[in-house]
């Protein structure tokens, strides 16, 4: 027969037994502490990297942000003036008439007078004309600068050199003799002639002052 | 029945770990959430179509070379027709030139599809290089300015015979540009008279 005897007195027994009790819930107690605790170092674990990458994701957010408002009043602003560049284009002549009168005057021999100079923008509509695939193309609008050039040269000679320089230059097209006939002027024999010539305005042109005068470019619009 | 001293640390136990998941970790997981959701947002708005710098280079110098080019070829056209100025600058111009023997009238305004138009006839006599000056000017004004006619005529004599005088008499009709407004570029293809 086995058995166990406890020996120990009641106030003896009771006391073990609350202090074992005492050091279950001291431990049950440690263990929610370190439990909270541990959860907590987890929670928080690499918080402050995660911190860092978010404000720097902030700022190159903002930047971004910044770079394509940037982007938009650039492009506002092209447009805006893209637009203003294309009214004033239609709008304003490529050529200013002081400018064709200051090409003009060069190409005018000393010994000739201008008694008169016209200059006046036209435009011509060109109906389209049927293609190959019986589509009507659209009708074209021809805008030039019509200039009328009267004098009187000492002869024949000088009134071609003036037809010939307009000729030769770039800017003018078109360019016929109206008439030369016979003038006297005070007792001299002289001849009277009126120039023809045309300034497309539908190019853009480029001024330079050089040496040889005042010179005309054409330029791509 | 069971004694305080028996229930009192279970109580304790259980207020601690109340305590400790609301006050500890619960708000941590929260904030960590909110960091997350956070971070996500930014990422997503990260991988958006952005503008780079070097396309905000080529349009700062698109947008200058457009600068430069209005400098250069443009005048401005006013928003309002403001003859009273026109007018005193054109006097003022001429009285600086010696042209006193003039003459300057004003057409009806016009509304055109881009701009408003005002016609404009002035007409001048002097030597030819003040009047070929007041040309240059005029076409030179602070504003759009369209030159529809120029006649540059030496004044004849009763007798007809050639004028030596060097007097020239100019024509100008000119059209005055305001009121600039904005229309398609189809739209106002054809309006370019």
């Amino acid at each position: 027969m086995s058995g166990s005897y406890d020996l120990l007195p009641r106030s003896c027994r009771e006391l073990v037994l609350k202090r074992a009790r005492i050091r279950r819930w001291i431990m049950a107690y440690g263990v929610a502490i370190g439990v909270m605790t541990a959860g907590y170092v987890l929670l928080n674990l690499g918080r402050d990297g995660q911190v860092q990458y978010r404000n720097d994701l902030q700022a190159q957010v903002r930047m971004n942000w910044d770079r394509n408002e940037e982007a938009q009043r650039l492009f506002k602003e092209i447009q805006d003036l893209s637009n203003a560049i294309a009214r004033y284009n239609r709008l304003a002549w490529p050529i200013r008439v002081s400018d064709t009168i200051a090409i003009i005057e060069p190409l005018v021999p000393e010994s000739t007078t201008l008694t008169a100079l016209t200059l006046a923008p036209r435009t011509v509509r060109v109906r389209g004309t049927a293609g190959r695939d019986g589509k009507r193309q659209p009708d074209q609008v021809l805008n030039y600068l019509a200039a009328e050039i009267e004098g009187i040269a000492i002869d024949d000679l000088a009134v071609a050199r003036i037809v010939s320089g307009l000729d030769d230059h770039p800017i003018f097209a078109s360019v016929t003799l109206d008439f030369a006939r016979s003038i006297v002027v005070d007792g001299t024999p002289g001849r009277e002639f009126r120039i023809n010539c045309e300034i497309d305005l539908n190019k853009r042109y480029a001024f330079v002052e050089s040496d040889a005068g005042y010179e005309a470019v054409e330029v791509s619009p | 029945m069971m004694t305080s001293d028996r229930w009192l640390p279970g109580v304790g136990l259980g207020i601690l770990v109340g305590v400790g998941a609301l006050g500890l970790l619960w708000p941590s997981w929260s904030s960590g959430r909110v960091l997350r959701g956070e971070i996500g947002q930014l990422e997503q708005e990260l991988s958006k179509p952005k503008s780079d710098p070097e396309m905000i280079e080529r349009l700062s110098q698109e947008l200058a070379g457009l600068n430069a080019l209005r400098d250069q070829r443009m005048t401005p056209i006013p928003e309002e027709r403001d003859v009273a100025g026109l007018m005193r600058e054109l006097s003022a111009m001429l009285d600086e030139l010696g042209l006193l023997e003039r003459e300057i009238t004003t057409g009806s305004p016009q509304v055109h599809d881009e701009a408003s138009v005002m016609p404009m006839t002035v007409v001048l006599s002097g030597a030819y290089p003040s009047v070929a000056e007041a040309v240059i000017r005029i076409e030179s004004l602070p504003r759009l300015v369209r030159v529809q006619r120029l006649r540059l005529a030496l004044e004849r004599t009763r007798s007809g015979a050639v004028n030596r005088s060097g007097i020239v008499r100019a024509d100008i009709r000119i059209e005055v540009f305001f009121e600039p407004r904005s229309v398609s570029t189809a739209q106002a293809g054809g309006s370019r008279r």
